[in-house]
């Protein structure tokens, strides 16, 4: 294993005992510094991904690193130097606020006035007497991500760390990440907050059916599945069988009403369509080009899922 | 140790904090006492060795299911797996924790006794006192062991439960049966050596159990 990435898999599945199979030879490296976010669907793998990473998993193939280091295999310098949250936050529901992050910094080796620090940063030090078990769900996952946090870890996985917190917390949790992002901290989060991870991630992985499908920037990943650019024409005439066959050559046409067309690809040249249009006499109203977003991707692949389960 | 420590530190703040362990722990001292104090026990020679042995395995048994069965059903322990904390050291942390409280709690109730000025019409022997103060905190840390890691891999709690309660009954037989002959501290002494082998023995295997399969 290399020690320039922080994260490794090589060719990296899992098979459960009872025969499902989580993860198919996944290939992922991470560079320090990088803020990667990790969508897919329910089922895709992104909870066994972590697990893997954690050292909570065993692979059934392949090889999972952290640091040059075989994740099962961690040493303890190298476990305080992750921070994470899991989908089930894992706190202990029969001791207070105070005590779970007190207990936490003793496992981190982490000295207790950060622990005042961390519960006055998210809005939890009115309740640090109460037991958790009484507290409502967003606090509960503040108190998770406050935990994950507490020993400024170099390596921060997080598992839907938006999930149950109001748009308010979302946005602290995002600017988190993003603040994480720009200490030079390598983050992997997955997360349906498709709007919240193209924020703030340098680089989005899609997961389907345990495999990476796509990997790489906003862009790139768009490119790669072929839902770049979407260019709206509203015109006024007639357009014919032919003009709509050249109109529609290497990209995806629909019309939408009776007087607009939507053409999507990897990239559009909205000029060229726009003077194809004028030259066979056909009037532009209006042009308008649209960047698909993380969700309009995201909402393709799952249909593309959907269809082929069908 | 201060993952230990910590660990420890976590354990007696979660006894603490559940009114329902606490009731149980105390009913079950509280009824140790009263066959302490009775006459000769309702008419049973049980003896102070054995009775200490019952105590500590039967509260420590049901302390066990708390700290080691619950954090799983909670889904805490996975977290905790994930942690800088070694499953030898988990496991050692949990099994005094519940030990410490167990024979603590124990000391107290004797010590409440004593002071009140019941039971002590009639001192034990050095030899009981040896298998109170020696084998019994030993014999209770190994059984505690025992069934914490059952626990662990059995994840039931009424399989784990059922043989807690024979884990129990057993090391109170077997001090009985040696308390009832012995002559001197020897006896208690050979009896600690046999429960500090089980109790090493018991956290040897467990250190070469690793997390992914602890945390199934």
């Amino acid at each position: 294993m290399s020690m320039n990435n922080v994260i490794e898999m090589q060719g990296a599945g899992k098979t459960y005992p009872k025969g499902k199979v989580a993860l198919h030879g996944v290939d992922l490296f991470v560079k320090k510094g990088e803020v990667v976010g990790l969508i897919g669907p329910n089922g895709a793998g992104k909870t066994t991904l972590i697990k893997l990473l954690l050292g909570l998993l065993d692979p059934t193939a392949g090889s999972v690193g952290l640091w040059g280091q075989e994740s099962t295999k961690l040493t303890r310098e190298l476990r305080q130097r992750i921070g994470f949250l899991l989908d089930q936050r894992g706190l202990y529901t029969d001791l207070s606020v105070e005590e779970n992050m007190h207990f936490w910094a003793k496992l981190y080796s982490v000295n207790s006035g950060k622990v005042e620090a961390s519960l006055k940063e998210w809005d939890l030090w009115d309740v640090r007497k109460d037991l958790v078990k009484k507290l409502s769900s967003g606090m509960s996952q503040r108190l998770s991500i406050a935990r994950a946090t507490l020993q400024d870890p170099s390596l921060v996985l997080l598992d839907e760390p938006t999930s149950q917190l109001d748009p308010l917390v979302r946005v602290k949790v995002l600017d988190l990440i993003g603040r994480l992002g720009a200490k030079n901290k390598t983050l992997l989060v997955t997360s349906h907050d498709l709007a919240g991870m193209e924020r703030v991630c340098t680089r989005m992985i899609l997961l389907r059916k345990g495999r990476i499908v796509a990997d790489g920037s906003m862009s790139e990943l768009a490119r790669h599945l072929g839902v770049g650019q979407q260019v709206h024409i509203r015109y006024r005439g007639k357009i014919d069988e032919s003009l709509m066959a050249e109109i529609a050559a290497g990209r995806n046409v629909h019309a939408e009403g009776s007087n607009t067309l939507v053409i999507g690809g990897d990239t559009v040249d909205t000029g060229a369509l726009v003077r194809l249009l004028v030259q066979h006499g056909v009037d532009v109203e209006k042009v308008e080009e649209k960047a698909q977003s993380l969700e309009d991707i995201y909402i393709t692949v799952v249909k593309q899922d959907e269809e082929e389960e069908e | 140790m201060s993952m230990v420590r910590a660990m420890i530190w976590k354990e007696i703040h979660s006894f603490l904090h559940d009114w329902k362990t606490l009731a149980t722990v105390g009913m079950l001292l509280l009824w140790g006492l009263f066959l302490l104090i009775l006459p000769n026990g309702f008419g049973m020679d049980i003896g102070l060795a054995t009775l200490s042995m019952f105590l500590v395995t039967l509260v420590s048994n049901t302390l066990t299911w708390k700290s080691f069965l619950y954090e799983r059903a909670e889904n805490a322990l996975t977290s905790v797996l994930a942690s800088p904390i070694s499953p030898a050291e988990l496991f050692l942390g949990k099994t005094l924790a519940v030990f410490l409280f167990s024979y603590l709690s124990l000391l107290v109730v004797a010590a409440a006794a004593c002071a009140v000025g019941i039971g002590t019409n009639e001192l034990p022997d050095a030899s009981s006192f040896a298998m109170a103060l020696l084998a019994v905190p030993v014999w209770g840390l190994a059984v505690t062991e025992i069934m914490g890691a059952l626990c662990f891999v059995l994840g039931s709690f009424d399989l784990v439960r059922w043989l807690g309660g024979g884990l129990c009954l057993g090391a109170s037989g077997i001090t009985h049966a040696i308390a009832g002959h012995a002559q001197g501290v020897w006896p208690a002494l050979a009896m600690t050596a046999v429960g500090l082998a089980a109790a090493v023995a018991v956290l040897v295997l467990f250190s070469k159990i690793g997390k992914p399969r602890l945390a199934r």
